[in-house]
Formats: structure tokens, sequence, C-alpha cells
């Protein structure tokens, strides 16, 4: 630094080796900070510091989505606790697109309004003890909660695509049935969301392509005992199984485990 | 023969995606007490607990003032404090209606910079005012909180407030980045430390 009399003074040991892509980008939270950096090879990421010297916390997969950006100096960021949990929130406006970061498991989510659109918060404020955020486009400043089951009466794409599973060691194998191990008993009292379900697509091929869905009901509210299952879903001449499950009903949804019974 | 399947991850899709098609979308993944993992829902949004204001655009800014009992909000080209019961106040009229706005407090004021104008709200009075020392940053692009004065940068330089005042300020009171000199992108200050930070690495 340079000048007269300084309220401030350079410390050399703190010099982080990470550009910073926008102000947008950076949060600060509980003595965390995260920002959308450029390391010295030039690779756009999220980073992460306590002080120190930062961490990549953005995967390969998200990276590459960021070096297919046009406009990354768009992005907006938060930080918030829900239920326990730290998240990391940025948003590309340009790009449509939003990704949450949870420190709890290390994990990022995608985050999409509607179908495929970003998500409507740009900013978030605690107040009243309560999580308000503050829309991207409209003068609108939500209550944000994990108590609301919409976006503001807009449904919620819940979806979930699992990594290629080999049941049988990369053997074919003819599955007699699949189940889904999920919380029940949830169902609204009447209307279009008192019997929610599951709609599942499988995969043969790795991903590539998934057959036709099929509706799991997961229970009318306080009904906790019925079997989302299906049967006799025939042969699997590759070897390998993938499941994509989507969830769209106004109401509350936990995703446990699933189970496969095969020959 | 059954296996369970470990269906819960995050999101993890490649090109091609046959290597690892995983994808979540709107479910964060969780870890209960007895190591199971569990996808959850994310949180929604409701607009009928919130509040909807009049003014046009987007909301630029929420901001939860340590020391006084509103929220303060910058919604297009109006600032406005907001307090418990979600009423409004309008509080100032600034010169641009989008775009990043930096916020800093100190024990009595709060500064807000748009990149081209910088406010400062007296916490106690909840009086806005626009900054029109002409030592003032003509290009503030961002704003923190310091001790008990405010910092404030444009593309060269950080500028410093008075104690205390972030309505006084002296064009000599500045620094710049010597040892890798380049335009300044953010301020902020973590763990006691102001940091300045660039682009590039």
């Amino acid at each position: 630094m340079q000048g007269g009399s300084f309220p401030v003074a350079r410390d050399e040991s703190s010099v982080i080796e990470y550009g910073c892509a926008t102000a947008g980008s950076i949060s600060e939270s509980n003595g965390l900070m995260f920002w959308l950096g450029y390391d010295t090879e030039g690779v756009t990421s999220i980073v992460l510091t306590e002080g120190g010297n930062p961490t990549r916390v953005s995967t390969t997969e998200i990276e590459s989505l960021f070096q297919k950006y046009s406009v990354v100096n768009d992005a907006r960021s938060f930080m918030y606790w829900m239920n326990g949990i730290l998240f990391y929130q940025i948003n590309f406006t340009i790009e449509n697109a939003s990704f949450l970061f949870n420190l709890k498991t290390k994990s990022w989510t995608r985050l999409v309004f509607k179908d495929n659109e970003r998500q409507r918060g740009d900013c978030i404020a605690l107040f009243n003890g309560k999580n308000y955020m503050g829309d991207y486009e409209n003068p609108y400043i939500y209550d944000f909660s994990v108590d609301y089951h919409t976006d503001n009466n807009v449904s919620i794409k819940r979806k979930r695509v699992t990594n290629v599973f080999y049941p049988n060691k990369g053997q074919p194998f003819i599955c007699r049935y699949l189940r889904l191990i999920c919380e029940q008993g949830v169902g609204l009292e009447n209307g279009q969301d008192e019997i929610p379900k599951i709609l599942v697509r499988i995969s043969r091929d790795n991903g590539a392509t998934f057959g036709n869905q099929i509706h799991l009901n997961v229970g009318r509210l306080g009904q906790t005992m019925i079997k989302t299952e299906i049967y006799r879903l025939g042969l699997f001449e590759y070897g390998s199984i993938v499941l994509e499950m989507e969830f769209y009903n106004f109401t509350r949804f936990n995703l446990i485990k699933a189970f496969v019974e095969f020959s | 023969m059954k296996v369970e399947l470990p269906i819960n991850g995050g999101y993890e899709k490649t090109d091609p995606l046959q290597f690892v098609p995983s994808d979540t979308v709107n479910l964060y993944l969780d870890m209960t007490p007895t190591k199971e993992s569990v996808l959850s829902s994310t949180a929604g949004l409701n607009l009928e607990n919130g509040i909807s204001l009049s003014t046009q655009g987007a909301v630029r800014q929420l901001y939860s003032s340590k020391l006084t009992e509103y929220l303060f909000s910058v919604v297009g080209n109006i600032i406005y404090a907001i307090d418990s019961g979600l009423n409004y106040i309008f509080g100032i009229k600034i010169g641009t209606d989008q775009g990043y706005v930096g916020v800093g407090e100190t024990v009595d004021e709060m500064l807000m910079v748009d990149g081209v104008k910088g406010y400062v709200i007296n916490k106690e009075t909840l009086v806005f005012t626009e900054i029109t020392d002409p030592d003032f940053p003509s290009l503030p692009k961002d704003v923190v909180a310091f001790g008990n004065r405010f910092y404030v940068i444009d593309n060269s330089n950080a500028y410093y407030s008075g104690v205390n005042d972030g309505l006084s300020w002296n064009t000599l009171n500045k620094f710049t980045i010597t040892s890798y000199p380049d335009t300044i992108v953010a301020i902020k200050v973590l763990d006691g430390r102001l940091y300045l930070l660039e682009p590039v690495a």
C-alpha cells in the first residue's frame, strides 16, 4: 500500500492467490467467505476461505459449466442457515442458473424455478427470526422457509437422477421389484396433492435414455404404510440401472433409499 | 437377491452422461444422526408473509442491521427501511435502478454504494443522506466498515472515511495495491483483516 498515515497496514502473510470475478459473488458468514474465483491457471471455481489459503469447493463438473458461460460477472450470492445447515447459493441471471452448496455434506444442488429457470432470490437477510429473500426481477421480498413447499404457489420441481448401479456386478439381471423408501403420509387433506406421487423413469443404458414415466403413490395424509414399489421391471441386458425420480406436489418430500430384488 | 441402491447424492453430472448422470434439483443432501443419507426438500417462497413493494424493479440488496430494529432494502432505485411489522418507510431515491449495491455498517451509521454514489443512513434518526463531499470516490463499487471507519473502493484505490462519519472524506486518505496492481473488484473484512480483491490471481 502507498500513502501517508494509515489506520491500516499491509499484512504480507494474508495474500490470497485467487482472483475474484465479481463483488456480487462474495458471501461471508460465520468466519467463512466464498467467492467466484480464478486460480493462477485461469480456472473459474467457487472458493472458500476462513482467512487463510482458500480451497476450491466447486466440483470439476460445475467448473466445466462455468467455463461454458458467456457471462459470469452478473453472479449474485448469499449464505443462510436452514435446518441447522449453512448454505451458500450463487445465481447467474444471464445464464439462467442457480447452485446451492451444503456446508454440512459438502455437496452441490441445482436450484430451479418452474422447469429450468434460475431460482428467484438474489439476496437474503435474517430478520425477526426469519429468512427474507429478495426477488431478482420483481419488488418482492419473500418469507423463505422449508415450511413452504411451493415457490409462492408455483410447484417446485424436485428431481434426483442417480449414478449408474451395477447390482449384479455388471452381469445382466432380471429385476423383480424396485422399492423406494421415502417419507410417507404427507398428502394434503384434499385437492390434487391429496395423494402425492413420485414420477419414476428407469434407464437401462447408463442414463443415456429413460423409459416411460411410472407414478408411485407415497401415501395420503397419515398413510405411512404404503409400498412405493414397481414390480416386474424385466431384463437389464447391460447389467446397469439408473433411476430418475421427480416430485411436483405441494407437500414435503424426503427421499431416503431404494432397494432392488433381482435374479 | 436384494440389494440397496445408494440413490442419494448431489449434482455431479458429467459429459458424457454415461460416466456420471447424477443430478439433484431442489433437494439437498443431508445426513441423519445414524449416518443415513437423505435427500430433503429445499426451502420454498411465500409472498403472503413477505412484502410486495410498489417500486418497479428487482430487490438489489437486503440488509438486517445489527443495531437497529429495521431491515434495509434496495428495490429498484429506492432504499427502504422495513420495521418488524413489515411496514416499509421510504428512505431515499438513488441514482441507479439495477446492479450490485454494497453495504457497510458502523455503530452509528450504514453506508450503501451503488457504483455511482454513496448514501449514509443515520441509524438513530433514520435520516438518509446522499454523500456530496467532493472527495468521496466518484465511482464507488463496494464498501465495508472496519473499526470505526468506512472503506470504499473504486477501480484503483481504497478510500477511508472520517472516524464514525460516512459523510466526511479526504481525497488523500486512500491506498492501493502495489504488489500486483490491477482493477479492484471488491473490499471485504474477514477474521479481523481487510481484503482487497482483484480479478486475476
